[in-house]
């Protein structure tokens, strides 16, 4: 598997277009599962996906493989996460912002992990975005900090914030 | 206390990731992979040093250094912004290379898109598009998703942290994913809250109500002994389609007078052959065939293809972006939309073509002096100052346009203002005739002018159409992303390069083989006999690579007709007894060259047993389910038993290769439609049978 998809890799950075084919497929329900744990609602997380992959078309000739490629690719989503929500802060009311949030997608089990999900979308952005990595995407803080370029102590020290903040809201319940 | 990161784990996993959609997916796949070609073939481009130039794919290649360099940034003001134009370049390689590939492990794509680099890259797309569809099999449908408003093109803007707003977990169950289901403007959950409450006080009925359409009486059926001569102006605008679309979205057939069947077939690709060269603008096809509609009669199908002009060959342009930015405009789905749209449509034109921005309603003025396209980010910047709000007090817009587009005024260029409105015409001239009048006299001057509909609500479709009829130019309505990118990127050698102007068809049928005959659609583009010859009759244009569809549906002599035969026959003439047995129309279409005043003609002769390739065959049923269906929409008054089903069936028998999805779209349009038609009316109205109430 591991052994297939560096192949896919090299194959893809040298222009073989069924592999490029064959890598994006291997990835695509990944990247978004990400973009849909970033952004929390099914159509938004197509269209962040749909950008996500074609930016990674338009740069794949140009990876060089000194970063690790997952890192390199969830550096892309996680950009595309953010252009897109810039724009939408741009475009839309906060309104509109919070019906996108997951739970409408499904009621019932919004009233399951409702709370738990607000607070988590009521995180500033850089620590739910650190969140999203490493416990929904299961990155080590250090490739987690690669994708976020900053300091593997500023995600350890995010995701120590998210949880204390989190850790409040379960008292409360 | 802290959250252990297990119960943090099962946060995540609690949130039920749903399965991504494969339909979606396919598309994505396959977009990606054009991109990744394209990208492949501009590298080895730059490698060859073959280009010379700022060709359009060089441009893409430095924006996606920009992108590049941004993947590594976090919240730097300067690099998002290359980050927007990284986005930008890929929707516009994603359209224009799409073509390129098609199907999905489809052993030929690559060995196709080889090929495609050899061949002057992408810059003769609309050709390669025409051959390379033509050759391939369908494998399946690829639906380009046309959600509303999203597909993200960021907008370059202070890249400030954002904080998303908690999920809202109190939402009244069944309502609230049915208006996640029509993720709309506000007036779309207006409207869908209105089932709970007093139908009569439907809240967007009022709004919708206010979309202004022109009556239309459909064309009726023509006794050819009376009327022998037909005589038209072709129509390439498109917003009628889109308008329907954006009205069975919501679940509501649409007003009748809002239906064009003539836009709703011209809103499609069709592969009709094309003319060889320039000299002939071009190509007149005529398939004849059994009516679906009605037995015993027959269609003919007149598909006209313009000549498609190469990139290189793109003539300059000065564009004047007239901006409506009344307080309206402030939806999702209108102003963004609109600085998205533009933001893409800087994508296709060539880098020394010059742009300004003028805005009415709201704020006034000149926003960006005219600017080179090579500018882009200035051009983006003034596009993304712009802010709606305000009254929509006049100002002189549009003569401020106007003016601009006279001051670069470039005999050789295309000289167009772009009006981009949801429906407020407060630019300056109030009164119609007069505003009217105004757009006609600045045409004559060589300044054109094209309308931009957005959203919906105020919508003045009747006012706009005319506008763009006198400016000479294409009255489009976009409604999502996807809209815009057909329009303004794709198909933008289309809306902007007419490759001749003042195009009118005149068909005379022939009395000895047909004896009704009956124009599917065009009733806004009725000329008279007369008009036909006389070039200071204004009439539509067709741009580079576009394609016009007419169908008439004819009752050869001898068939049942709606007419009964006249008393007093007389023998038809037989001066020419040679065309009488196998002729049944002769098809003429005049039209003059961009730069010219004098018409040409080109004419040909239909025959019974009109030969069509499989291709042609296939394109003009393909037409034909459009028209069944535009005019079941429109009440179905001459079309039989023709049932939604019998246009789903033929739609689907004949959808084609479809790169972009666009026909699979209006196959799901069909099924909306049998949905909202098999709903109740909704209240008596004032005759409307759509579903629509007006109070």
């Amino acid at each position: 598997m591991e052994r297939d998809e560096q192949t896919l890799i090299r194959l893809s950075c040298e222009g073989d277009a069924a592999a490029f084919r064959a890598l994006l497929d291997l990835h695509y329900k990944t990247i978004f599962k990400m973009a849909y744990h970033l952004c929390g609602h099914r159509e938004d997380a197509e269209d962040i996906t749909q950008n996500a992959c074609i930016k990674v078309s338009q740069n794949i000739l140009s990876f060089k493989g000194e970063a690790k490629f997952t890192t390199w690719l969830y550096t892309i989503v996680l950009n595309t996460f953010r252009d897109w929500r810039d724009l939408r802060a741009n475009a839309v009311h906060k309104a509109e912002l919070n019906e996108r949030m997951p739970g409408n997608d499904n009621p019932e089990r919004a009233a399951q992990v409702g709370e738990g999900l607000r607070k988590l979308y009521s995180l500033p952005a850089e620590e739910r975005e650190t969140l999203v990595l490493v416990f929904a995407q299961g990155f080590s803080h250090k490739e987690a900090a690669d994708i976020l370029g900053c300091a593997e102590s500023t995600v350890s020290w995010r995701v120590h914030e998210a949880r204390k903040k989190l850790g409040g809201m379960e008292e409360a319940i | 206390m802290t959250m252990n990161p297990n119960d943090l784990e099962k946060l995540f996993t609690d949130m039920d990731v749903p399965e991504p959609d494969t339909e979606r997916k396919k598309a994505t796949l396959n977009l990606s992979v054009a991109a990744f070609e394209a990208q492949k073939s501009a590298i080895s481009k730059n490698k060859s040093k073959s280009f010379q130039g700022l060709s359009w794919l060089s441009r893409l290649t430095s924006q996606n250094n920009n992108s590049e360099r941004k993947d590594t940034m976090t919240s730097n003001k300067k690099l998002v912004y290359g980050g927007l134009m990284g986005s930008v370049a890929a929707a516009c390689v994603v359209l224009a290379i799409y073509p390129v590939w098609h199907g999905e492990k489809n052993p030929g794509a690559t060995a196709l898109s080889e090929q495609n680099i050899a061949v002057a890259s992408n810059e003769a797309l609309g050709n390669q598009f025409n051959n390379i569809v033509d050759n391939m099999e369908s494998t399946s449908p690829i639906p380009v998703p046309a959600d509303p408003a999203k597909g993200a093109l960021p907008v370059p803007m202070e890249a400030e942290s954002l904080t998303m707003a908690p999920p809202s977990v109190t939402a009244s169950a069944p309502m609230a994913k049915r208006e996640n289901n029509f993720a709309g403007g506000a007036a779309n959950k207006m409207y869908m809250e209105a089932p709970m409450a007093d139908m009569a006080y439907a809240p967007v009925m009022d709004v919708q109500g206010r979309d202004k359409f022109s009556d239309v009486e459909q064309n009726s059926v023509k006794q050819v002994k009376a009327e022998p001569i037909s005589t038209f102006s072709i129509d390439v605008d498109t917003s009628s389609y889109s308008f329907v679309r954006q009205s069975l979205d919501q679940g509501v057939l649409p007003q009748k007078d809002a239906v064009r069947v003539e836009e709703m077939i011209n809103y499609f690709d069709y592969a009709y052959p094309g003319p060889k060269s320039k000299e002939e603008p071009f190509a007149t096809n005529v398939a004849v065939k059994d009516s679906p509609w009605n037995e015993g009669k027959k269609l003919m199908t007149i598909g006209i293809k313009g000549f498609d002009v190469e990139k290189a060959a793109q003539p300059d342009s000065n564009l004047v972006f007239l901006l409506d930015t009344s307080g309206s405009m402030e939806e999702p789905k209108k102003l963004p939309l609109l600085k998205q749209s533009f933001s893409m449509l800087l994508d296709s034109l060539k880098p020394t073509d010059k742009v300004s921005i003028v805005v009415y309603a709201g704020s006034a003025g000149t926003v960006l002096p005219p600017t080179e396209v090579s500018k882009k980010s200035e051009i983006l910047q003034a596009l993304n100052n712009l802010s709606a709000g305000g009254s929509t007090a006049g100002g002189e817009g549009i003569r401020q346009a106007y003016q601009l587009a006279q001051q670069n005024f470039n005999k050789d260029a295309v000289n167009r203002v772009i009006l981009a409105t949801d429906g407020d015409f407060n630019v300056g001239i109030t009164e119609p005739e007069e505003l009217k009048g105004f757009v006609e006299r600045e045409r004559e001057k060589g300044i054109f002018l094209s309308v931009l509909g957005f959203g919906t609500g105020n919508y003045n479709d009747a006012l706009m159409q005319e506008l763009a009829q006198n400016g000479n130019g294409v009255a489009a309505y976009i409604d999502t992303l996807n809209e815009a990118r057909k329009v303004l990127v794709q198909e933008a050698a289309a809306t902007l390069f007419p490759i001749a102007k003042d195009v009118k068809i005149q068909v005379e049928f022939n009395p000895a083989t047909v004896s009704e005959y009956r124009l599917v659609g065009y009733e806004t583009r009725a000329l008279k006999t007369e008009d036909f010859n006389n070039d200071k009759v204004d009439a539509g244009d067709i741009g580079a690579g576009a394609e016009v569809t007419a169908i008439y549906e004819v009752t050869p002599v001898g068939g049942t007709t709606l007419i009964d035969k006249p008393r007093y026959d007389d023998k038809p003439p037989m001066d020419h007894p040679e065309y009488q047995e196998a002729e049944i129309a002769f098809v003429k279409v005049r039209y003059k060259l961009p730069n010219e005043s004098q018409s040409k003609l080109t004419s040909r002769a239909v025959h019974i047993d009109e030969q069509a390739s499989s291709d042609l065959l296939r394109e003009t049923n393909w037409a034909e389910a459009v028209a069944g269906y535009g005019q079941l929409l429109t009440g179905g008054k001459f079309t039989g038993k023709l049932t939604y089903d019998d246009v789903l069936k033929q739609a689907e028998a004949n959808k084609g290769p479809d790169p972009f999805g666009y026909r699979a779209e209006f196959i799901t349009l069909i099924h909306k439609a049998k949905t909202a038609a098999s709903m109740p009316a909704q209240g008596g109205g004032n005759g409307y049978e759509g579903g629509v109430i007006y109070r």
